[in-house]
């Protein structure tokens, strides 16, 4: 898998609202995850099938339906890439910090 | 077994051979090398038990192996029986597949039978992902990656 790929992927604002959506409720369907998007359903499957070829989405047949996975390997491995073993827990105490100086996740 | 619809799916793709990730999901030799120093017993046959144990010895999961096509499928149930309250039992499904002559897609699955709360899926969502990368790193470099040893779960909160 390309890296390349993955930063085209989540460069767009709605493929990362999708993946949000993912992390909220994983497993969701097509139809569930195009409930209240003011987009049509070809350009929502389109922005799926960008993430699932980046391997940020998996997906799992059910019957007749997909269901759609939050995939956060890749995003692990770009992390690996750049954050040090000893910088991990430095880097979550100031997120900690952050959180709570500002009492809500950054965006 | 009763259709369960997966709580959690990871996918990693391995530039190795089936059985190489078959081996490196179920020998010691490898698990120890990613698994933060866990070794694994089992014979891997269907109806079988299955364990994996702590660096100290404890045992950390143990379950039964509900299915096993080597190098191409294992499905295990997990138990952990050592955090009070116990987790409910899950079941985790391993796929590989062959994409390319020397690749492999490693599908790993979690579901639920019993629906777990946000708070306690939380640790598998750190954990996995690194678990993933890092056998991947140990079947394509020989090395495993710097993983520092995890502090154990809290309790709880409820």
């Amino acid at each position: 898998m390309s890296m390349d790929a993955v930063f085209r992927a989540l460069a767009d604002p709605v493929r990362r609202q999708l993946l949000d959506s993912l992390r909220a409720r994983n497993g969701q369907t097509l139809t569930e995850l195009y409930e209240n998007r003011d987009m049509t359903r070809q350009a929502i499957t389109k922005h799926l099938g960008i993430l699932e070829e980046a391997n940020l989405v998996a997906t799992l047949r059910r019957g007749r339906e997909k269901l759609h996975y939050l995939n956060p390997v890749p995003i692990h491995e770009i992390a690996d890439r750049w954050i040090g073993k000893y910088e991990r827990s430095r880097l979550l105490a100031l997120r900690e910090l952050k959180r709570n100086l500002e009492g809500k996740i950054g965006g | 077994m009763a259709e369960t619809t997966a709580s959690t799916v990871y996918v990693i793709y391995i530039a190795a051979a089936p059985d190489r990730v078959w081996a490196a999901l179920t020998s010691s030799q490898f698990t120890m090398q990613y698994f933060f120093g866990r070794s694994v017993e089992s014979d891997w046959n269907k109806g079988s038990s299955w364990v994996l144990r702590m660096p100290d010895g404890r045992v950390d999961v143990n379950g039964e192996v509900r299915d096993s096509d080597p190098p191409w499928k294992l499905v295990v149930t997990w138990n952990v029986d050592w955090i009070e309250p116990k987790l409910p039992e899950c079941v985790v499904t391993y796929e590989i597949e062959r994409v390319g002559e020397n690749l492999v897609r490693l599908t790993m699955t979690e579901a639920h039978p019993t629906p777990i709360p946000a708070h306690l899926l939380e640790g598998g969502r750190k954990g996995w992902p690194m678990i993933l990368s890092g056998l991947k790193s140990l079947l394509e470099t020989g090395r495993s990656l710097d993983i520092p040893v995890p502090q154990l779960p809290k309790e709880p909160s409820r």
